[in-house]
């Protein structure tokens, strides 16, 4: 016969001692044991209320959920905040029936249904529309007269400024032009008076010669004689 | 036609872009992993966020997924990791013991549905995280403690060790209870 299971042998044991899968001979030897063992009678207890109640454990049912969402369509929301926008959506309904007004502090007002005297009827809405149909149109025309004249101004005062600069410009050339043309007479008279001068030397200078010719003439005719 | 295929055929399908498949995959764990979830946290909406993340999660790394061993080890190693990063990042590795009732689980009567759902959920909330992983795949989901051991990454007598102070744990709670309901 083979020695008596220590406790930890025996604990090894307990498990498959409860659902009857040890084979004969551990049997006996762990029946032996638990014969004078207090301590792993009370496991052996404790294993068979464990088993027991977990027995009764009823399995729950899965909340419903959107798997093919989960796992192909990610939601940016959180699964458990998913609600939130079917909530916003009761609460919106909520307020219109109703007809809720939520006013703060600082003059900001919500209203949800408001009150009949802010209705007007479908003539006295079309007829607010033509008003401002109207007024729009006024608007438009005014300031498109006080754009064209604005145009026309700056129109004028470009003009101007051209004629003016041109003016200038053409000034200035004429200027030029006159300066060019007393150096231009400058210099023509001075290239006169030279000719003149050296025309007056020349003829000195044949008259002086003539005189000469002259009274060598006079001399020769007078030895003549 | 899904419904007799095997979780292999599905994947293998669902891989190749099959939606169908896929969500036969999804329909077949989601309220094995719902229920789960619900035991690890006690609260209806962490158990759907942890759900989701968990099915995202494998839905993202379905191709890295072997086939070497069975597809709900793999599921629930994944929802392991998951449901564990979930109540770290919550802060807390108890659900709010005020979101269920705690009941003594010592009595032999399972009572309706509804009261041992509770009770159990109760008592899950006592546990660290550790051991109620430890007791939720061994009780629950009927893993093998070579399973479990694989599937949290330690070894099977850590397992055992894990169960023993679980069980441990829920005696001296129930010992505290019957004290209680005496003196009162």
């Amino acid at each position: 016969m083979k020695t008596e299971y220590s406790c930890e042998q025996c604990k090894e044991q307990l498990f498959d001692f409860i659902n009857s899968a040890l084979p004969s001979l551990e049997k006996q030897r762990v029946d032996q044991h638990l014969q004078h063992c207090g301590e792993c009678n009370a496991d052996l207890t404790e294993l068979w209320n464990l088993q027991s109640k977990v027995s009764g454990w009823r399995d729950e049912r899965v909340p419903r959920w959107n798997r093919k969402q989960f796992f192909f369509e990610p939601s940016p929301w959180p699964m458990r905040f998913q609600w939130a926008a079917s909530f916003a959506s009761v609460l919106v309904l909520i307020l219109v029936l109703t007809q809720a007004r939520i006013s703060t502090v600082g003059g900001l007002t919500l209203d949800f249904a408001g009150d009949d005297s802010r209705y007007i009827s479908r003539p006295e809405l079309m007829q607010q529309l033509a008003r401002s149909q109207n007024l729009q149109r006024s608007e438009f025309d005014s300031n498109v007269q006080k754009l064209t004249s604005a145009q026309i101004t700056t129109n004028q005062l470009l003009l101007r400024t051209v004629l003016n600069v041109t003016r200038q410009e053409r000034r200035d050339d004429l200027g030029t032009m006159l300066v060019l043309w007393e150096r231009s007479q400058d210099q023509r008279s001075t290239s006169t008076e030279e000719s003149l001068r050296y025309l007056i030397a020349s003829q000195i200078q044949d008259r002086r010669e003539i005189e000469d010719l002259n009274n060598a003439l006079q001399v020769n005719n007078d030895r003549n004689f | 036609m899904f419904g007799k295929a095997t979780d292999e055929q599905l994947i293998q399908k669902a891989l190749a872009g099959s939606e169908r498949a896929w969500f036969g995959l999804v329909r077949r764990y989601e309220k094995r992993l719902y229920n789960y979830s619900l035991r690890m946290t006690g609260s209806p909406d962490d158990a759907m966020d942890i759900l989701q993340d968990v099915l995202m999660s494998v839905y993202r790394n379905l191709a890295t997924y072997r086939g070497d061993g069975a597809f709900a080890a793999w599921l629930f190693r994944i929802a392991s990791f998951r449901s564990t990063d979930f109540l770290r990042r919550r802060g807390r590795q108890f659900a709010s013991t005020e979101d269920v009732d705690i009941i003594d689980i010592s009595g032999a009567d399972a009572g309706d549905g509804i009261d041992t759902n509770k009770g159990l959920m109760g008592m899950m909330n006592l546990l660290p995280t550790e051991q109620k992983h430890v007791i939720e795949l061994k009780f629950f989901q009927h893993f093998t403690f070579e399973e479990i051991a694989g599937q949290l990454g330690i070894s099977s007598s850590t397992a055992k060790s894990r169960m023993y102070a679980a069980l441990k744990k829920m005696r001296e709670r129930n010992e505290n209870l019957v004290m209680l309901k005496e003196g009162s």
